[in-house]
């Protein structure tokens, strides 16, 4: 008969994963059994290899559905890591031993069926380690700790040597669980499952068998023998077709607050705990200081030394064995922070969590666009991290173009390992771009799920941009589908979304959708000069969609509405850009044109007055053409509202306009002057709106100039000399010796 | 100099010091503790623990809590002081850095008369030693011309030397600790001697960050401090348990004749202080300004003992709105424009909306007038 020891465990325990390998050393098994789904045999092999760097995470998806995808995180102080890196380095056999993925789901799936009333939903949660009920919490109540945690770690984790940890595991689980029955069925298949594992195991010959569970477990374990039905429970549904991979993991995922059932409070301080136990409270001390060090905040030894002594001496008042990560922190904040939290927050981002991302062998079985995704990193020098960095890229060079490619496609397909950010300081003209990068975790199980649309990352980000814009005839949409196609370089999706533009602009009539669309289209075409693509495909279709706005602008500007007509604005202004960006006389001209005729027609005030406005800034208007527009909209015929609006429409964004076109000024002030006070009050906001957007240099201008106007009239010339009726010219003439001599004259015009 | 001649009549005095007044406890505490203390500590560091913090002892004595709040605080500082580093206790004014500090030297040192007390005229001879003019004249500098300051007796001693508002001290006198901190020596160069600090001894400082004309400390000071930040009280039950407990004990030192203080008189003022301090109302719903003032525990407490008094002189005993209003206006309108607007708004939107508040509403507004 084969020895069978049990060692239930805590998922991610440091001191039970020393304690586990110690435990395995002593009793040398032939075969370790550890707990998790049986369709991760086939990937174990991987675990041996040396480029297997936790934390990782076994990922299992569905095959037809990625998106339903499990993953069990390993760190490397977690138990089941220890007992499987124990089975490799020892040349043990090493099994899962838990129900297989497929069959949970299939019966999870099952169940849903069966409660589709909605009486009773089946939980979905996605963890699968721990029952929600949690036997450590009775424990460490039961031992007068308020915080579970806190009681693990004092008890076992900080333990020097605990050789009857298990046994004591044991016991304790014993008392706790009495014989109570596993709460569900998906719980109940597991436990059966495990136990019919242990017996295969059995079967096969292999003498001494360690099982590597958790501890809630455990006692159902070691009492198999009683057992009896398993065959009745176990029996289930078809199972899915699941698929098994390794994965990167990060620590800051590894935390409970991340959402991950079985987490931990502070992987890197366990982490820290594993890899050096016997110095950790100083090393942990010191790093923090290290730390602090680089935030420019004041760390010395010396106070690192205080703050060991404080950490210590808490630990013994508080009765523990050595200081915790509670006695560690107050000592920190006490001691380095001076009291404050702020750096204490630091301590906890970086230390606790720890920004570590975890390795996996570059051959383990994965989807083929993982793979493309890899060879693309490594071209590119892309390593992922989940460190966030900021990324300066040369469009110029050949890999940064590369690489800014890479990432707008990974945005496409969902990914957005890299974010655009604006340009900060001194290079962010159109060869820059920035982007921050933090490879986070879960785009495991998105790259996944965009191999449904390709092989490689291209592929993919084609095929789902180009199946996105056939589900949509919105112009603005489809525009901005461009800008992101052309600089992703998709050629399929740019052709395909440039064909749904076409279309979609013969049937669009909305004037302001075609203004706001030539902006964009301008800059791809803009574009494509840096990047080398071609833009010059776009040329037909703003040329088309040029001769609709140059046509529907007047008939579309009747009869607005304030709001209509302020959208209408907006999207007027920006045809500039569109033809600063294309430059190309003969549209300018057109589209002079075209504002002249709206300045001059019964429109809304403010359209009138903002293509007045255009018209000033391309400079293609006289200034007499300008003081008479003025004086015509602001003169007594029009309603008050009408010329506050135009006046809006005129002035609004700068006052450079007012500065310069002193008619201009002085026709606004006649209309301001005509109001009576009521109409004042009427027309004060809007006016209020249109002078409040100017800068306080254009203001102080502004105000100079009405002192000006107020003294001397209109027509004063600007830079007239300041009034010189009180200077003694006598006394004045005294200065300028002393002048001369402040200046470095005064000995040269003396000899000369 | 500080000494405790008049302890005879220990009974009379205003205020005991906290060795007096708690003297059953501490010697209970000395009585049943067999834990290791460290050098001239009078209670093992867990006694002192539990001489802040209040417990059972084997013995059944009860000891009350000095501090309501987290343990971990007191723990810190109990930590810091057995190492022999300094300890600044920190916090906006009324937070109870005093009070610890005193209680702790009581139970670490037997001894809390040990004080500095920081002003800005504080000078250096407050904090090293001073010179007995008549005496260094007859006869030349010699130990006995010498005036000892507290700190100097401490590190004589070995004992706790207690420095209140160390932030209103002038930067340069404060540099002065530093040799001491670091050195544990005090240098008499007239002398061509030195003291030097016996086993024992130890700093706590009191500073707050609230106050104005407040120095900041130099980073090499603060170097030399492990500092604890007094929080004001986390919750309402907290606040108002400490406030009942600090009025019994006062008006029982003040031999007030009135009754038990009414538990939700207590929880109405302290309630009415947190919601101004917070600038919202408890339930969250409603903001209200917050007056210049802090609001501390310590100002409910006194407004709390005024009521006390009111109630019994002049009133049927019991304490009651019209007792406190007058103290409660008197706490929160330090400004008589600007508190008194927000008083007002607050009394108008906030109290006479309260169930079972009408009372108090109508002897706060007859007290504005």
């Amino acid at each position: 008969m084969a020895d069978v020891r049990v060692f239930g465990i805590r998922h991610h325990g440091p001191g039970c994963a020393r304690a586990l390998r110690a435990a395995l050393d002593d009793f040398s098994p032939d075969c370790v059994l550890v707990e998790g789904p049986a369709e991760g045999n086939d990937i174990l092999p991987f675990a041996a290899r040396a480029e297997m760097q936790p934390p990782i995470a076994m990922l299992l998806y569905q095959a037809e559905s990625p998106k339903d995808a499990v993953f069990y995180p390993f760190a490397v102080f977690s138990p089941e890591w220890q007992a499987i890196r124990w089975a490799a380095e020892k040349g043990g056999v090493c099994r899962f031993m838990d129900l297989a993925c497929g069959v949970r789901w299939a019966v999870e799936e099952e169940e849903k069926a069966q409660t589709i009333d909605g009486a009773n939903p089946a939980e979905t949660s996605k963890d699968v380690e721990d029952p929600p009920f949690d036997p450590w919490a009775v424990m460490a109540e039961a031992a007068g700790f308020d915080d579970h945690e806190h009681w693990w770690e004092h008890q076992i984790e900080r333990a020097a040597k605990a050789p009857d940890l298990f046994a004591a595991i044991l016991e304790s689980m014993r008392a706790i669980r009495n014989d109570a029955p596993p709460e569900n069925r998906i719980e109940a298949m597991r436990e059966a499952e495990m136990c019919r594992s242990i017996k295969t195991a059995e079967k096969d010959g292999f003498q001494k068998i360690a099982v590597v569970c958790g501890a809630y477990h455990a006692p159902v374990l070691v009492d198999r023998s009683k057992r009896k039905g398993d065959a009745e429970i176990l029996r289930a549904p078809k199972k899915k077709k699941v698929v098994a991979t390794w994965i990167p993991w990060t620590h800051s995922r590894l935390t409970s607050r991340s959402g991950y059932g079985a987490g931990v409070t502070a992987p890197g301080f366990y982490h820290h705990l594993f890899v050096a136990p016997d110095s950790a409270s100083a090393r942990w001390i010191a790093s923090a200081a290290r730390l602090l060090r680089d935030q420019d905040l004041d760390a010395s030894s010396a106070s690192v030394i205080e703050a060991v002594r404080l950490a210590d001496a808490l630990a013994a008042l508080r009765d523990r064995r050595a200081p915790g990560l509670s006695e560690l922190n107050e000592a920190i904040r006490s001691v380095l922070a001076h009291g404050s939290d702020a750096p204490l927050a630091i301590v906890r981002k970086k230390l606790e969590l720890g920004d570590v991302l975890g390795n996996v062998p570059s051959d383990v079985p994965t989807v083929p666009i993982a793979r493309d995704l890899e060879a693309m990193q490594k071209s590119l020098r892309l390593k992922p991290s989940a460190d966030e960095k900021i990324l300066d890229l040369d469009l110029r060079e050949e890999t940064d173009r590369r690489r800014s490619t890479l990432l707008r496609r990974l945005v496409v397909l969902d990914i957005p390992w890299g974010e655009p950010v604006k340009g900060q300081g001194k290079a962010s003209g159109t060869f820059h771009e920035y982007w921050k990068l933090a490879w986070r975790a879960e785009f495991a199980v998105r790259v996944i799920e965009a191999d449904f649309f390709g092989q490689t990352i291209e592929s993919a980000a084609d095929a789902k941009l180009t199946e996105k814009s056939t589900e949509t005839r919105d112009l603005a949409r489809l525009v901005a589908m461009l800008e992101i196609a052309v600089p992703a370089a998709l050629p399929a999706a740019t052709s395909h979304v440039i064909a749904r533009i076409r279309e979609s602009c013969a049937l669009t009539s909305d004037i302001e959708t075609i203004a706001k669309a030539l902006p964009a289209l301008a800059r791809i075409v803009r574009y494509g000069d840096v990047r080398g693509t071609d833009g010059a495909v776009l040329l037909p279709i703003i040329d088309g969609l040029f001769e609709r706005l140059v046509i529907g602008l007047l008939p579309s500007s009747s009869s607005l509405d304030d709001l209509a007509a302020r959208k209408m604005l907006d999207a007027v202004r920006g045809v500039r850009a569109a033809l600063e960006t294309l430059k190309d006389p003969e549209f300018l001209k057109r589209w002079i044109a075209a504002l002249s005729a709206l300045a001059d027609a019964q429109v809304h005030g403010l359209l009138r007055g903002g293509a007045l406005r255009e018209l000033i800034e391309q400079a293609s208007v006289a200034d007499d053409e300008i003081e008479r527009r003025v004086a015509y909209s602001l003169s007594k015929g029009h309603p008050p509202a009408e010329a506050a609006s135009f006046i809006e429409g005129l002035v609004s964004g700068s006052g450079i306009v007012l500065l310069h076109f002193d008619g201009l000024w002085a026709a606004i002030d006649r209309f301001i002057r005509g109001l009576d006070e009521d109409g004042f009050r009427e027309q004060a906001p809007i006016l209020r709106r249109s002078f409040g957007q100017f800068t306080g240099p254009e203001r102080r201008a502004m105000g100079e100039k009405v002192k000006r106007l107020g003294s001397g009239g209109i027509g004063r010339p600007k830079a007239a000399a300041p009034a010189d009726d009180d200077v003694d010219p006598e006394r004045a003439a005294r200065v300028l010796p002393i002048l001369a001599r402040l200046l470095g004259k005064g000995s040269k015009e003396a000899t000369s | 100099m500080t000494k405790k001649e008049n302890l005879a009549h220990a009974k009379d005095v205003v205020r005991r010091h906290a060795e007096d007044q708690y003297a059953a406890e501490l010697q209970a505490l000395a009585e049943s503790d067999r834990r290791a203390r460290p050098p001239q500590w009078k209670l093992s560091p867990w006694a002192v623990k539990t001489y802040l913090l209040g417990g059972t002892l084997e013995s059944g004595f009860e000891i009350t809590p000095k501090y309501i709040g987290a343990p971990r605080l007191i723990e810190i500082a109990v930590a810091t002081l057995a190492t022999d580093r300094a300890l600044l206790l920190y916090g906006v004014p009324g937070t109870a850095k005093s009070w610890v500090s005193e209680h702790l030297s009581a139970a670490i040192s037997g001894d809390s008369t040990l004080l500095v007390q920081g002003t800005a005229g504080t000078d250096e001879s407050a904090i090293r030693y001073g010179w007995n003019y008549a005496r260094l004249i007859a006869e030349g500098p010699s130990r006995a011309a010498l005036v000892e300051s507290p700190m100097i007796v401490a590190m004589r001693e070995g004992k706790i030397a207690r420095i209140e508002e160390l932030t209103r001290i002038s930067s340069e006198v404060q540099d002065t600790l530093i040799t001491i901190l670091s050195e544990k020596t005090l240098p008499i160069p007239e002398l061509s001697t030195e003291q030097q600090a016996m086993r024992g001894f130890n700093v706590i400082a009191t500073a707050n960050d609230r106050d104005k004309g407040v120095n900041e400390l130099s980073s090499a000071l603060l170097r030399r401090f492990n500092t604890v930040v007094l929080p004001l009280p986390a919750t309402l039950d907290e606040e108002v348990a400490i406030v009942e407990r600090r009025s019994a004990e006062l008006g029982r030192a003040l031999e007030l004749p009135a009754e038990k203080p009414a538990l939700e008189e207590i929880r109405r003022i302290v309630t009415i202080f947190r919601e101004l301090r917070e600038g919202t109302t408890t339930d969250g719903k409603t903001k209200v300004k917050s007056p210049s003032g802090t609001l501390s525990a310590a100002e409910a407490i006194s407004v709390v003992e005024s009521g006390l008094a009111m109630a019994a002189y002049y009133g049927d005993g019991v304490m009651r709105a019209s007792d406190t209003a007058a103290a409660i206006v008197g706490a929160i309108v330090k400004d008589p424009v600007q508190d008194r607007i927000v008083w007002q708004e607050y009394l108008q939107t906030v109290v006479r909306e309260r169930d079972g508040w009408k009372d108090l509403y109508r002897a706060c507004r007859e007290e504005l007038g």
